[in-house]
């Protein structure tokens, strides 16, 4: 902590990013004190009310009070994120240490490698948000189809990021040694190669759920999201941006904000999380400390 | 057509298509004398017979014409429109005030089993053929050779072989009935059962393709003011005034329907004076255009119902108390304040009101969820039941109705879950008749209740999408379609309306307003009951 605080210090923006995503999660706990109006409640005699004191972002056309729909969708957004990022993170880790590792070592496996990183090149080779949405159309609509799609689009670039590591590292002397000492290669990956590659991946969690907070919110405002009137930022700003040519812009305007600030704020920690997770960079960083 | 005819048109056509949306002042439409509709969808055929796509009566109604229509009167609630005087006229033949359009005159047997029209002399088709009792015999046969939608009318009027349409002479035609069929002269005015130019089309007609199927979708051939000019699905379709129109030649030279799919853009482009005339808006998107200048608003009464169809075959909508118990729970009054913004008024029966016949209810008129829980207490839920029901994607005014409902509905224990389907499978989803709840909007286009009830709630009826089944509605029905004496006919039906009403196999929302936006210098609009807008009622003042 006392590392972050002092590489915040003098970087005033990174620390908004810890700031923001620190008092998100707070709202998410919190939600259900703070929040004024139940977030699934239509209540018809103020739709569309302007924000006031009585709605502070404003109502949509059903009644629903925004403000409480943006709080609510914290929890949403911020869990399909993460669990569809730790699905990938994962699942790719594992895939890509395997892939790495056996990597010219036989001519089976490399087969095996080869026809692994061409399969991710098939997948990578469709633009993202359109295999998602063919993905959720597949799987049919839910949270968990969500999941499974943010998890599946992502997970090639864990393979490939725990691939290169895995090559690397699986040349290095204590690696060479275990592996004549008689370590299993279950127990060699486990114990010594993903641990020792997970610099890259870690910083690239950060920055990655910031875009799955963006994908998952994407799905939505194309109508292939959660169900109505379910609080997620995608769906309200798809709800209320065609209020935007009626007049009314609120609808639309606060969960756009909030849901770019989230994105914002996750970049800028991943930004920070690849100095910090580097012990050279790290110190030269708080060095004047 | 000719090359150079056709050159000189489609030049004609390109730049009236881009000079306009390219303007930014009013009345482009108005300088050129030409008329832009922005629609939903360019028409996916020109063939009635099987296509239904949005777009294609606007422009059928153009270039076709029927032998008949309802005379017009002024709309009781927009003084710049006309609509349709459907009223009942009992001293008149068959109850109806029309007028000849194809037909000069016609004779009906007292007892509704024949009619005999009279046909215009010297009425030219778009390539120059004479109208003849021949052209509505042929258009008739070809309805019951490929028994599509042409069918389907066909046997509302028990009009089951070609001997029973008889060509009397040159330009007289009788249709011979086995029994009475009171909707005999109303279908007539139906524009899915304009007349063809049955010389062109048999010209075209192939081995393979006697009807011309195949030609009729890219091509015209009727008798009707406006003529195909071009055709581009997805961006455009243009026509253009006769000048040998029987009934003179139209007021407005050029008629172009361009595809806006978004609501919103349409609304922006009439607001901008970009286009003419807006269709299909939401009403937010209507009342958002009231101050602006340059536009007025058309909003009538329409014959478009807004309901949820029940699934009555199935648990727990096989119980009466627990689809009446649905019906008390919709916040009608609510829903038609804050998502219909007042252009549109509560359902109340179980047809269109507009039309004649028409039985109002009261029971459900106003929401009751104490009466709501007590029926469904009744009926063994007493802590309500989970259920969901299908919406449609593209008709963005369903998810709020909706998401009204379910706060209600969540009042007295039962949970929906809405379930937005693409709006290319929606229809698919409704045909199957599978789902617990489904959105539906529509309306009969004949006005008529013996029709309107056949549609939707005799057993048999492929759009009664309730699977509601009552043997006692379905004997009334039947014994209706075919009673001569219009007194007594319409005595069944009012009775057949109130049994579907105590039954409830839908949740009555509304009957929506038909609006549309237009230019504040085009004048002439005029509601009909199948909601589509005909070119030819246009003028610029």
């Amino acid at each position: 902590m006392k590392v972050l605080y002092l590489y915040c210090k003098d970087r005033p923006l990174i620390g908004f990013g810890y700031f923001f995503v620190f008092f998100l999660v707070i709202l998410a706990i919190f939600a259900d004190l703070i929040c004024p109006w139940p977030p699934q409640t239509a209540n018809p005699d103020d739709y569309l009310q302007a924000p006031s004191w009585r709605h502070l972002f404003g109502t949509d056309e059903t009644g629903m009070d925004i403000f409480s729909r943006c709080i609510y969708s914290i929890r949403l957004d911020l869990s399909i994120a993460f669990l569809g990022t730790a699905v990938s993170a994962i699942v790719g880790t594992a895939i890509g240490a395997l892939v790495g590792y056996y990597e010219a070592r036989g001519r089976l496996k490399t087969v095996f490698s080869s026809f692994t990183m061409r399969a991710l090149d098939v997948i990578q080779s469709f633009p993202v948000f359109v295999f998602a949405i063919a993905l959720v159309a597949i799987f049919g609509q839910g949270l968990y189809s969500i999941i499974a799609a943010i998890a599946f689009v992502n997970m090639p670039i864990y393979v490939r990021l725990m691939r290169t590591q895995a090559l690397s590292i699986r040349q290095m002397r204590y690696v060479e040694a275990a592996y004549l000492s008689g370590l299993s290669d279950v127990r060699l990956i486990i114990k010594h190669i993903v641990p020792n590659s997970m610099g890259p991946i870690l910083s690239h969690l950060s920055v990655n759920v910031g875009w799955s907070v963006l994908l998952a919110a994407a799905l939505s405002f194309a109508g292939a999201g959660v169900e109505a009137p379910t609080p997620e930022w995608g769906s309200m700003i798809a709800v209320g941006f065609k209020n935007i040519v009626t007049g009314q812009w609120w609808p639309s305007t606060f969960p756009g904000i909030v849901l770019g600030l989230t994105v914002f704020s996750f970049a800028l920690i991943g930004a920070s999380v690849e100095v910090l997770a580097d012990p050279v960079r790290r110190r030269a960083a708080i060095a004047k400390y | 057509m000719d090359r150079r005819s056709f050159l000189k048109n489609s030049a004609a056509a390109s730049a009236l298509m881009t000079v306009p949306l390219a303007s930014k002042v009013a009345s482009a439409g108005k300088k050129s004398n030409s008329l832009i509709f922005a629609s939903p969808g360019t028409p996916q055929s020109l063939d009635s017979e099987f296509d239904t796509s949005l777009g294609t009566f606007d422009f059928i109604s153009a270039c076709y014409d029927s032998l008949i229509a309802y005379d017009t009167m002024p709309d009781p609630k927009d003084p710049d429109a006309k609509r349709e005087d459907l009223k009942k006229y009992p001293d008149r033949p068959s109850g109806h005030k029309m007028y000849g359009k194809l037909a000069e005159s016609w004779k009906i047997a007292p007892d509704m089993t024949s009619v005999t029209f009279n046909l215009r002399k010297g009425v030219k088709s778009h390539w120059g053929n004479e109208l003849t009792a021949e052209d509505v015999k042929w258009s008739w046969d070809r309805k019951l050779a490929l028994g599509a939608i042409g069918g389907f009318f066909a046997s509302v009027i028990g009009l089951s072989k070609p001997e029973q349409i008889q060509v009397d002479g040159k330009y007289t035609v009788s249709f011979r009935l086995d029994k009475p069929a009171p909707m005999l002269m109303r279908l007539h005015r139906n524009p899915y059962n304009n007349i063809l130019d049955s010389k062109k089309c048999k010209e075209v007609a192939t081995g393979d393709d006697p009807w011309a199927k195949e030609w009729l979708k890219n091509n015209v051939a009727g008798y009707g003011p406006y003529n195909l000019v071009s055709i581009d699905r997805g961006t455009s379709a243009v026509a253009k005034a006769r000048k040998d129109y029987w009934g003179g030649k139209a007021a407005i030279d050029t008629f172009i329907m361009q595809e806006v799919t978004s609501s919103s853009q349409r609304a922006q482009l009439v607001k901008k004076g970009s286009v003419d005339v807006a269709q299909f808006l939401t009403p937010l998107e209507v009342a958002s255009l009231k101050n602006a200048p340059n536009v007025a608003i058309d909003s009538v009464q329409s014959s478009w119902m807004d309901w949820l169809h029940l699934n009555c075959a199935e648990k727990p909508f096989n119980d009466k108390r627990v689809r009446q118990a649905m019906n008390y729970a919709f916040p009608k009054a609510a829903a038609i304040k804050s998502v219909y913004q007042t252009y549109g008024k509560v359902l109340e029966g179980v047809m269109p009101d507009i039309y004649p016949g028409y039985v109002p209810g009261t029971t459900y008129n106003k929401q009751n969820l104490d009466k709501a829980r007590d029926l469904l207490k009744d009926a063994g839920y007493p802590n309500g039941f989970e259920t969901y029901v299908i919406y449609d994607a593209g008709q963005t005014f369903q998810e709020p109705l909706l998401v009204l409902y379910r706060t209600a509905l969540e009042q007295i224990g039962i949970k929906l879950t809405l379930k937005k389907t693409p709006s290319a499978s929606y229809f698919k989803e409704i045909v199957a008749k599978k789902h617990p709840l489904t959105f539906y909007r529509d309306a009969p286009w004949s006005p008529d209740p013996g029709y309107a009830l056949n549609l939707y709630y005799l057993s048999s009826s492929f759009v009664n999408y309730s699977n509601y089944n009552n043997p006692e509605v379905d004997k009334i029905l039947t014994a209706a379609a075919s009673e001569g004496d219009a007194a007594a006919r319409f005595e069944m039906l009012d009775k057949c309306q109130s049994i579907i009403l105590d039954d409830a196999p839908v949740v009555l929302i509304s009957n929506p307003d038909f609006s549309l936006v237009r230019n504040k210098d085009l004048k002439g609009y005029t509601y009909r009951t199948y909601n589509h807008t005909v070119a030819g009622d246009f003028y610029w003042s």
